[in-house]
C-alpha cells in the first residue's frame, strides 16, 4: 500500500517536475532543468529497433529522435568506477540497469541517448543512436549480454532496452526509490531557492572617469524619465525581444570630463575614434574602433522577452558582439588622470599623522631638485639628479619639527635610521631630500620609490648607509638627536658612529630578553662577534671587500683572543672569543623594550640572553658601552 | 496516423536513396558549407599543412574544422552515415568542431566526435556564419619561432587570412609599454605560466572560461597540471600549449653506461665512480630559488605559497633542503654554478651531472653527447619526489583584441594533434594536448623523463608573491652559500623582507 502511495506521489512531482533530469552518484546530486538540458550538446538522428517478431530488416520501424548523449550527463557525475552500473528510473518507478561501458557509448551496437524528443514529440526517453541506423536483437545479446538485455515473452527485444519519461540516472543504485525521491525534492526545494536568490548584477564603465550602473541605478533613471527602448532583435533565425538602452549612452557618462552634463554624449571623439571594449563575466572581451561602428548599431538589454537580465549587447552586427552577462565597458578615451598606483609616504609625529602620495609630494611646495650622490660601503660612489621633496622644511612647517628633535626614518623592509634635526635642517652642505625621481625618471617600484639624499649645487655626497632606500614611513620624535661613538681596537682600530651602528643594528637586528633580580627585559641590537669583525683582522673590515671574502676571522676566534669590553666609567669585562664566536646570544644593545636605552645605559649596553645554552664565562651587563678591545694570546 | 505512415516511409525512403548516393560517392565524401560544395583535402595537402616532412607517413587525426572556411558560428551539421543520417545542433559548434577529429582512412573521411566515437561519413553539409576577420598579430617568444611561424604561415595560406607574426624577447615588459602608451596590442601572444597574474593585473589578457565552460571536452583533452597552470583565481586566462620540464642530464662516459638517477644516493654513487678524478660529480645553480623548488618539495613544502599567497619563508622544508645542498657542497659532489657556467663544465666534461630543463635536450642532441637523461630522483630522506618545476607555455588573447573569433582559431589549430606533435616533437616539448605526447615519437628515456615529471612535477604558482620570494632568495642564498649568514639567520632575513614586499 505504502508503494501505491509513493507511485501516486511521484505521478504528482512528474507533474510539477516535468523537464528536471537528477543526476545521482552516492552524495553527489545534480539537477539538471529543462533550461540546462537545452544548452547541452543534442544531435538528431533515425534509428530502428528489433522487437520480439522482428527476425529481418522488413518489418523495422524507423523513428526520428533528438536527444543528448548520456555520455555528457554522465560527466557530471565526476569518476565513475569502470565496473559500476548505472540505472535508469522513470517517473513512474520503472528502471532499467546497464554496465557503465554501455552508457558510455564504448560498445558497437550503439550511443546510448536521452531523447527530449520522438517524433517532435518532447518527453524524456533513454534511446540509442546507431550508425547504420538499427538497433538489433542480436547487436543488443551480443553488446549486453542475457543480464542486461531486454525480453518480452521470453523472447529479446531490443525495442524494450527504449525507457519512457526518464527522471533519475543513479550509479550504483541500491534499489531504494523513496530515499532517491526524498532527496530529489529536497534537491528541487533548493534550486527554487536558488532561482529567488539570483545575482544582481553590476556593469562598470571606465573612460575619462570611471561609473557603475546597477538594478538600482537603472531603476533611478526609469524613475527620472529614462525609457528603455524595446527593440527586436533576431540571432540564429530566432527574434527576440529587448527592452535596450543606446550603447552610446552608456559610453556617454564616461567619455569626457563632465560633471554637471553625465549623459552628453562626445559625438565628435567617437567620430575621430577610440578603442571601445566590452567584456563579458567569464572573461570574454571584444574591442572595436568606435570608427568603424555606427552609434545606432549597438544597444545594451536589461530584459528579455520581458524578463530582467543581465546586461547583454544586442544589436544587428556579428554575433561577437553579442556579449552576454556585460561586466564591463571600457572607452579608451584621454583618462582625467593617470591612475598609476600612488605609493604613499607616512609621516608622523609628536603633533599628529599624515600620508602623501607622490603625486602630492610632487605638486607640494617642497619639492626641489639637483645633483647628489652617496657612496656605499664597499666604495662605489653613485651620483644622479634627483627630485623629491625638501624634508626638513616639510618637517618644520608641516610637522612643527624643530632643530632639537630627532627624526626618525622607516624602509619597508624594517631598516631604520635616525638623523638628527639640526642636521637635517642644515643647508651648508646640501638640502636633505626624500627622492622620488632620478635623472627625470620615477625610482622603480621595487624594492621602493622614496630615498635619502642629500642634493645641492655641489653635488654633496653622503654615507651609503645615511642614503636610506625603500623609505616607507618618517617620524619626528620630540628627543635630541645625541651622537655618541663606539670605539673598536684590535688588529685594526675603528671608530663607529650612531648611525653606522645603526645600519648595523638594523641589518643584523637581534633580540634577547636579560633577566635581572628585579625584571626581565628585551634588547635589541648587533651580535658581538659580527663588531669583531671590524677588527679581528689587518685586512678585511664588513662591506669593504667582495662579498666572498668573509670578514670575520672565525679561524682567529677559534684559537681563542681575549675581548675587553669598556664602560664610560672604566668599568670592564673580558670574555674569550671562543665563546663569542657566532653566538647571537650576547649583544651590543642600542634599545630595550622597544625604546632607547635608559639614561644609566645609553648609548650602548653589552647584554645577553639570560636563558641562552651557551654563555661565555665571567659575562655580566656592561652599561654605557664605550670601546672594544681584541688582545692576542 | 495515416499522415505518419506516409512521413515514415518517404523518410525510410530518403534514407535509403541517400545510402546507395553515398555509397557511389563514398571514395571522397562530399562536403558542403552554405549551400557550396567544397573539395575533400588529399593526404599530401594535409601533409602540408602540417608541416609533416614526408607526405606519405599517415597523418594524425586533424581538426575537422580545417575541412572547411574559418567559420564565427555554426547553426546546424549533418552528417550522413552509411545508415543514418546524423544532425547537430547546439552552442559554440564552431568551437567544438576544433576537438572534432577527422581523419583520411583509405580516401574514406572519418569523423571521431566525442561522446560519439568514430563516424565514416558519405558527406557533411555545414551551415552558419564564416569569419570575416581577415588579419592578426601575434607575439611569439622562447624556442620554436621559426617553426612557430612556418606553421602559422601555412595557416594562414590554407584559410586565407593574414597573420602578422613577431618574434618578442620580454612579452609581459612590451605589453606593458604599449598598454601604457594606449597602443595597439597584438591579438594573441605567449605566455608564461608565472607571468600571468602581472599580466591579468595589467587588464592585458582576456578571460577564457568561456572557451571551456561549455565544450568539457577541451578540458579533458589537456594535461591536467598543465591547464592549471594558467588559472588566475581560478579562471583560465591562457590556453596551455606546452611545457619544459627540469630533469637530470648526465654526461655517461665520467658516469657509465650503467648509472641510473632513481633517488639521492645515486648522487653518493655518482661521486663514488668519479673517484679521484677532478670532475665534480653535479652541478646546479643552487643560488636561485628554482632550482631550490624541487627540494622544498622533496621535502614536503606542499603546496609553495599559502591560500592566500602568503610566502613562509620558515617552513621547515626550506633549512631540510638548503641543509641538504649545503652538505652535497661541503662534502665535494656540489659545484653551484649559474646554467652558462654550468652547461660549459658539463660538456666539457668536468661535471657528471646537471639539473636543466628540457629546453636543453636539443643543444645536446645536435652536440652529439652521449647524455643520460632522468627525471629528478626520489627523496629518501623526505619520503617523497624531488618534484620538477613544468615550465608552461601558453597562448593568451589580448583583452583589446578586436578579432577574437580569429584569435580562438589560431590558439585552436595551435593546439591541436598534428600541430602539437610535431611542433614539440621537434623542439623536445611536453605537449599540452594528452594524446600528442601518446603519438611522438622521442628517444625512451625521454618519453619516461615527460611521463613521469608530469606525475611528479608542478606548475610555478602565477601569483606575483613566488616572484618576491624568488627575487629575495636570489642574493639570501648567495650569502648562505658564502658561509655569510647561517640558514636560520638568511631565512629569518628572508621572511622579514618578502613580508616587507608583500605588504607593500
Amino acid at each position: 500500500m505504502r508503494k501505491w502511495l509513493w507511485f501516486g506521489f511521484l505521478l504528482l512531482l512528474g507533474c510539477c517536475l516535468f523537464g528536471e533530469v537528477f543526476l545521482v552518484h552516492g552524495d553527489r546530486w545534480f539537477v539538471l532543468e529543462d533550461s540546462q538540458l537545452a544548452v547541452l550538446p543534442t544531435l538528431s538522428f533515425s534509428v530502428a529497433f528489433h522487437g520480439v517478431t522482428n527476425t529481418s530488416d522488413e518489418n523495422l520501424e524507423t523513428e526520428n529522435w533528438r536527444g543528448i548523449p548520456l555520455s555528457v550527463l554522465l560527466g557530471f557525475l565526476g569518476t565513475i568506477p569502470p565496473d559500476a552500473t548505472i540505472t535508469l528510473i522513470a517517473q513512474d518507478g520503472f528502471s532499467r540497469e546497464f554496465p557503465l561501458g554501455v552508457l558510455r557509448g564504448a560498445g558497437s551496437f550503439g550511443t546510448p541517448v536521452l531523447a527530449l524528443e520522438r517524433e517532435g514529440e518532447p518527453g524524456q526517453w533513454l534511446t540509442f543512436f546507431a550508425q547504420d541506423g538499427q538497433v538489433t536483437n542480436e547487436d543488443m545479446l551480443q553488446e549486453l549480454g542475457e543480464a542486461f538485455s531486454s525480453f518480452h515473452g521470453g523472447q529479446p527485444s531490443a525495442r524494450g532496452l527504449l525507457v519512457k519519461d526518464v527522471r533519475y540516472l543513479v550509479v550504483n543504485w541500491d534499489g531504494d526509490l523513496e530515499a532517491l525521491h526524498e532527496q530529489s525534492t529536497h534537491s528541487a526545494q533548493m534550486i527554487e531557492q536558488q532561482g529567488e536568490e539570483k545575482e544582481e548584477w553590476s556593469l562598470s564603465l571606465s573612460g575619462a572617469v570611471d561609473a557603475r550602473i546597477d538594478p538600482s541605478v537603472l531603476q533611478e533613471w526609469k524613475e527620472r524619465g529614462v525609457h528603455l527602448e524595446e527593440r527586436v532583435f533576431a540571432r540564429k533565425s530566432t527574434e527576440r525581444r529587448y527592452d535596450v538602452l543606446p550603447l552610446w549612452m552608456l559610453v556617454a557618462m564616461v567619455d569626457d570630463l563632465h560633471d554637471e552634463h553625465p549623459f552628453s554624449f562626445a559625438q565628435q571623439l567617437w567620430e575621430d575614434g577610440y578603442l571601445l571594449t566590452l567584456t563579458a563575466q567569464d572573461g570574454y572581451a571584444v574591442s572595436f574602433s568606435t570608427t568603424e561602428m555606427s552609434t545606432q548599431a549597438l544597444f545594451v538589454a536589461f530584459s528579455e522577452e520581458g524578463e530582467p537580465t543581465w546586461p547583454k549587447v544586442v544589436g544587428e552586427v556579428s554575433g561577437k558582439f553579442w556579449v552576454s552577462h556585460l561586466q564591463e565597458i571600457d572607452a579608451q578615451v584621454p583618462r582625467a588622470q593617470e591612475d598609476a598606483p600612488s605609493f604613499t609616504l607616512a609621516f608622523s609625529g609628536p603633533s599628529g599623522s599624515f600620508s602623501r602620495t607622490l603625486e602630492q609630494l610632487r605638486e607640494s611646495e617642497f619639492f626641489v631638485e639637483g645633483p647628489g650622490s652617496y657612496t656605499t660601503s664597499a666604495g662605489t660612489r653613485y651620483t644622479n639628479h634627483y627630485a623629491g621633496v625638501d624634508m626638513g622644511a616639510l618637517l618644520v612647517q608641516q610637522m612643527g619639527m624643530t632643530a632639537s628633535d630627532t627624526v626618525e626614518i622607516i624602509a619597508l623592509d624594517g631598516y631604520e635610521m635616525s638623523y638628527s634635526a639640526e642636521e637635517i635642517l642644515d643647508q651648508s652642505s646640501g638640502t636633505w631630500i626624500l627622492a622620488f625621481e632620478r635623472d627625470g625618471m620615477p625610482l622603480p617600484q621595487d624594492p621602493g620609490p622614496v630615498r635619502t639624499v642629500r642634493i645641492g649645487e655641489a653635488t654633496p655626497n653622503v654615507d651609503g648607509h645615511n642614503s636610506l632606500k625603500m623609505v616607507k614611513r618618517v617620524q619626528v620624535i620630540p628627543v635630541a638627536y645625541r651622537p655618541f661613538q663606539l670605539q673598536l681596537s684590535g688588529l685594526m682600530q675603528t671608530t663607529l658612529d650612531r648611525d653606522q651602528l645603526q645600519s648595523g643594528i638594523s641589518c643584523h637586528r637581534q633580540r634577547v630578553v636579560y633577566q635581572s633580580k628585579e625584571n626581565s627585559d628585551t634588547y635589541t641590537g648587533i651580535a658581538v662577534w659580527r663588531l669583531l669583525a671590524f677588527v679581528d683582522d689587518p685586512a678585511y673590515a664588513p662591506h669593504r671587500q667582495d662579498e666572498a671574502i668573509l670578514s670575520y676571522n672565525q679561524e682567529l676566534a677559534a684559537k681563542g683572543y681575549s675581548v675587553i669590553f669598556h664602560a664610560v666609567d672604566g668599568y670592564q669585562i673580558t670574555l674569550s672569543s671562543l665563546e663569542l664566536d657566532r653566538n647571537d646570544a650576547v649583544l651590543v644593545a642600542n634599545a630595550k623594550n622597544g625604546s632607547d636605552l635608559e639614561s644609566g645605559e645609553w648609548p650602548l649596553v653589552l647584554v645577553f640572553d639570560s636563558s641562552a645554552e651557551r654563555l661565555p664565562e665571567g659575562i655580566k651587563k656592561v652599561k654605557q658601552l664605550a670601546h672594544i678591545e681584541i688582545v692576542l694570546p | 496516423m495515416m499522415y505518419k505512415r506516409m512521413y515514415r516511409s518517404v523518410f525510410l525512403l530518403c534514407t535509403v536513396s541517400l545510402a546507395m548516393l553515398g555509397a557511389t560517392a563514398w571514395a571522397s565524401a562530399e562536403l558542403w558549407c552554405n549551400g557550396q560544395p567544397l573539395a575533400l583535402p588529399n593526404q599530401n595537402e594535409l601533409s602540408w599543412l602540417f608541416g609533416q616532412p614526408d607526405p606519405e607517413e599517415a597523418i594524425a587525426p586533424f581538426p575537422f574544422a580545417c575541412l572547411f572556411p574559418l567559420m564565427e558560428e555554426i547553426h546546424e551539421i549533418v552528417l550522413q552515415l552509411e545508415g543514418s543520417q546524423l544532425l547537430l545542433q547546439e552552442e559554440n559548434l564552431a568551437e567544438k568542431v576544433w576537438n572534432w577529429s577527422a581523419c583520411l582512412s583509405s580516401g574514406k573521411l572519418v569523423v571521431s566526435i566525442p561522446t560519439l566515437g568514430e563516424n565514416p561519413v558519405q558527406w557533411v553539409r555545414l551551415e552558419g556564419i564564416a569569419c570575416t576577420e581577415k588579419e592578426l598579430e601575434i607575439w611569439l617568444s622562447r624556442e620554436g619561432v621559426l617553426e612557430l611561424r612556418e606553421q602559422l604561415q601555412r595557416f594562414a595560406d590554407w584559410f586565407g587570412v593574414s597573420l602578422h607574426i613577431l618574434e618578442i624577447p620580454d612579452i609581459p615588459a612590451r605589453l606593458q609599454a604599449y598598454l601604457r602608451a594606449q597602443e595597439p596590442l597584438p591579438d594573441v601572444f605567449h605566455v608564461e605560466s608565472s607571468q600571468l597574474e602581472e599580466l591579468v593585473d595589467f587588464q592585458a589578457v582576456q578571460g577564457l572560461a568561456y572557451l571551456f565552460s561549455q565544450d568539457s571536452q577541451r578540458l579533458q583533452s589537456l594535461q591536467p597540471n598543465m591547464r592549471d597552470a594558467f588559472l588566475v583565481n581560478g579562471v583560465p586566462y591562457a590556453y596551455p600549449f606546452y611545457a619544459d620540464t627540469q630533469m637530470a642530464f648526465v654526461n655517461r662516459e665520467l658516469a657509465g653506461r650503467d648509472f641510473v638517477l632513481q633517488d639521492e644516493t645515486d648522487l653518493w654513487e655518482l661521486a663514488a665512480r668519479l673517484g679521484s678524478s677532478d670532475a665534480w660529480a653535479c652541478s646546479w645553480n643552487a643560488y636561485s630559488l628554482y632550482w631550490l623548488v624541487p627540494f622544498l618539495r622533496g621535502f614536503g613544502m606542499d603546496p609553495l605559497l599559502g591560500c592566500t599567497n602568503t610566502v613562509d619563508v620558515q617552513h621547515p622544508a626550506v633549512s631540510q633542503a638548503i641543509d641538504f645542498l649545503l652538505a652535497l657542497r661541503d662534502q665535494g659532489l656540489l659545484l653551484p654554478e649559474e646554467r652558462d657556467a654550468m652547461t660549459s663544465l658539463f660538456c666539457a666534461g668536468e661535471v657528471a651531472l646537471i639539473l636543466s630543463g628540457s629546453y636543453m635536450v636539443p643543444q645536446f642532441e645536435r652536440l652529439e653527447m652521449e647524455v643520460g637523461m632522468f627525471a629528478l630522483p626520489w627523496n629518501s630522506r623526505g619520503g617523497r619526489w624531488f618534484s620538477p618545476v613544468l615550465d608552461c607555455k601558453g597562448l593568451a588573447i589580448s583583452a583589446r583584441t578586436k578579432v577574437p573569433v580569429l584569435s580562438r582559431r589560431v590558439i585552436d589549430f595551435l593546439s591541436c594533434l598534428p600541430v602539437q606533435q610535431r611542433f614539440c616533437e621537434q623542439l623536445r616539448k611536453i605537449p599540452a594536448r594528452r594524446e600528442a605526447l601518446d603519438r611522438m615519437s622521442l628517444p625512451g628515456e625521454l618519453q619516461q623523463v615527460f611521463r613521469k615529471s608530469l606525475r611528479t612535477g608542478f606548475p610555478l604558482p602565477t601569483a606575483s608573491s613566488y616572484g618576491i620570494w624568488k627575487s629575495v632568495f636570489w642574493k639570501i642564498l648567495r650569502f648562505v652559500f658564502a658561509g655569510q649568514m647561517s640558514v636560520t639567520q638568511a631565512l629569518q632575513s628572508a621572511q622579514q623582507l618578502v613580508d616587507a614586499n608583500l605588504s607593500y
